[in-house]
């Protein structure tokens, strides 16, 4: 789904931000992307959407070299990237529904075909009572889930999302992991730039550490720091029972009992 | 893409930012009423001097009615190195130029007779720097009567409507420039009040040109809006102009149909000075990524 090779990014000429990044992301894969502040994380997310070129190498998405594609295909590459970011990015002069309906409606969808999917996303992230309200009458992790939905809801192949719990509470964080989780679940391959360490230890998934740009661990159901005996699993998380990503006969199926509704998040 | 949507944004955009959209389109609609005024200025001047003068800065009164003898003078002048053109004018034909001159005075014309109209060469030269060797060579060729240099009065309207037409191609050129600017900084403040929409519309994979129509649209229509009301003032404001003022022998009356092509073209440069202005503010914006 994401090959990078060779990927370096170089701002103004001498800032480098990636050096000679490689890593295969397969189809299906929840791939946490690690590491402190100005390591490359957010520089590799925009890399991935195409906000940024790489000075050399090759970003293959959903097989197109995203490196080669011209600025007016970009925006065909964006329908199959969906991005969520710490921020949020709601319109505050649109409601839930209008926030999600705006992402079918930029891209030409038919009003029938809003109609049908908004409510559907809605329903997934828990929101379906509050269509009606403004962000700033939601809660952040309720803000947190419309940018999710909106960034779902013309099911891409790919979920960027860096730092998406950055700016929630730890509690309404677990929530926003496991709506995260049940998309990851359909098969959407999920990459999350994050700092947040017990999010990263909980989740068990695959980890990627970057420092000064460079890529200094990638380990299948790693923790936020290398070698450090990881904690207990946050309740309700599943961890995978193997490192291979989900396969893909398990898409559409409902979460484990485990997994508490999301609506209650 | 709906039109609906792209009218709907380009409605909005021009409401939100009232002040801002009358600043654009004052500025087309000055820069485009003074290139329409110089327009038709120019051709009131050059039509009434045009009869005199189709570029004629000499002419020679002729001597008799001998049609043998005047062409002969009229093929030598013209062979002369300084002459471009020597244009023989007969009793005849001198004749209908004057009643087309005084058709508003009858009596005039019923006053002259046909034959006493004189016949003349009307010549141009290559260079009028050169008119007075050839005025001087003019006055030794037997059977030329009179010579006559371009009257002061044609020439000083010719000047003046030289004048008045490059003084508004620059004008109208200069202020057309500001025009674009004013569209081109509308636009920006369009879009940079709606930035966050355009970058969240560039977020979920919104076509450049669906993002950019509303505003395209929002400039085009500045600029047919100033355009258009830069015609409609030329053009009411020369009919004033016209039954109010008597400028005596000056032909003022321009045909409708100069007024109206003129007219298309300035509104049409209104709308590519408003289609430019608003694509020079949505380029930066635009860019995918560096």
């Amino acid at each position: 789904m994401i090959r990078l090779q060779a990927v370096t990014k170089v701002y103004d000429g001498t800032t480098i931000a990636i050096r000679e990044v490689n890593a295969s992301i397969e189809k299906g894969e929840f791939v946490f992307l690690v590491g402190p502040s100005g390591s490359g994380k957010s520089t590799l997310i925009r890399l991935l959407m195409r906000e940024e070129k790489p000075t050399n190498g090759e970003i293959w998405v959903a097989g197109r070299n995203i490196a080669e594609l011209p600025d007016w295909k970009v925006p065909y590459l964006r329908r199959s990237v969906g991005t969520v970011f710490q921020d949020f990015k709601l319109l505050p002069n649109k409601t839930v529904f209008g926030n999600v309906a705006f992402a079918l409606e930029v891209i030409g969808r038919s009003k029938a075909m809003v109609a049908q999917q908004v409510p559907k996303v809605l329903k997934l992230v828990g929101l379906s009572s509050k269509a009606g309200r403004l962000p700033r009458q939601l809660s952040g992790g309720e803000q947190q889930r419309v940018s999710i939905a909106r960034a779902f809801v013309n099911r891409p192949l790919i979920l960027l999302a860096d730092e998406p719990t950055g700016n929630l509470d730890p509690a309404t964080s677990v929530g926003i992991m496991r709506l995260l989780d049940r998309i990851n679940r359909t098969g959407t391959t999920v990459v999350m730039a994050s700092h947040d360490h017990a999010i990263v230890d909980a989740m068990r998934r695959r980890v990627i550490e970057l420092a000064g740009g460079r890529m200094v661990r990638d380990e299948t159901r790693g923790v936020y720091e290398a070698q450090t005996s990881p904690p207990e699993p946050l309740p309700g998380i599943v961890v995978p029972p193997n490192p291979s990503p989900a396969p893909t006969k398990q898409r559409h199926q409902e979460p484990p009992a485990g997994l508490p509704s999301v609506e209650g998040a | 893409m709906r039109a609906e949507y792209v009218i709907g944004e380009a409605a909005t955009n021009l409401r939100r930012n009232v002040l801002l959209v009358l600043g654009a389109i004052l500025a087309v609609f000055v820069s485009l009423f003074m290139t329409y005024m110089a327009l038709v200025v120019n051709e009131v001047g050059r039509n009434s001097a045009a009869r005199w003068q189709e570029g004629i800065t000499i002419i020679a009164w002729l001597d008799g009615s001998d049609l043998a003898n005047h062409t002969l003078i009229t093929n030598e002048v013209a062979g002369w190195p300084e002459v471009k053109r020597a244009q023989y004018v007969g009793k005849a034909e001198a004749f209908e130029e004057f009643q087309t001159l005084f058709e508003s005075n009858p009596a005039l014309v019923r006053e002259v007779d046909p034959t006493s109209m004189p016949a003349s060469v009307r010549i141009e030269l290559f260079d009028n720097e050169t008119h007075e060797a050839v005025v001087v060579r003019l006055s030794g060729v037997g059977g030329v009567d009179d010579v006559v240099e371009a009257s002061d009065a044609v020439e000083d309207t010719l000047e003046a409507s030289r004048v008045l037409n490059t003084a508004g191609i620059v004008l109208g050129v200069a202020l057309g420039l500001s025009a674009v600017v004013m569209i081109s900084n509308t636009v920006r403040m369009a879009i940079y009040a709606r930035r966050e929409e355009i970058g969240i519309m560039k977020l979920v994979g919104a076509s450049n040109w669906f993002v950019r129509t509303p505003f395209l649209l929002e400039g085009l229509v500045e600029g047919l809006i100033g355009g258009g009301l830069a015609v409609l003032a030329g053009w009411f404001g020369y009919r004033w102009f016209i039954s109010n003022l008597d400028l005596g022998v000056i032909e003022t009356e321009v045909p409708d149909a100069f007024l109206v092509s003129r007219g298309l073209v300035v509104l049409a440069f209104g709308a590519v000075a408003g289609a430019i202005g608003s694509l020079v503010g949505l380029h930066r914006h635009l860019q995918e990524s560096r």
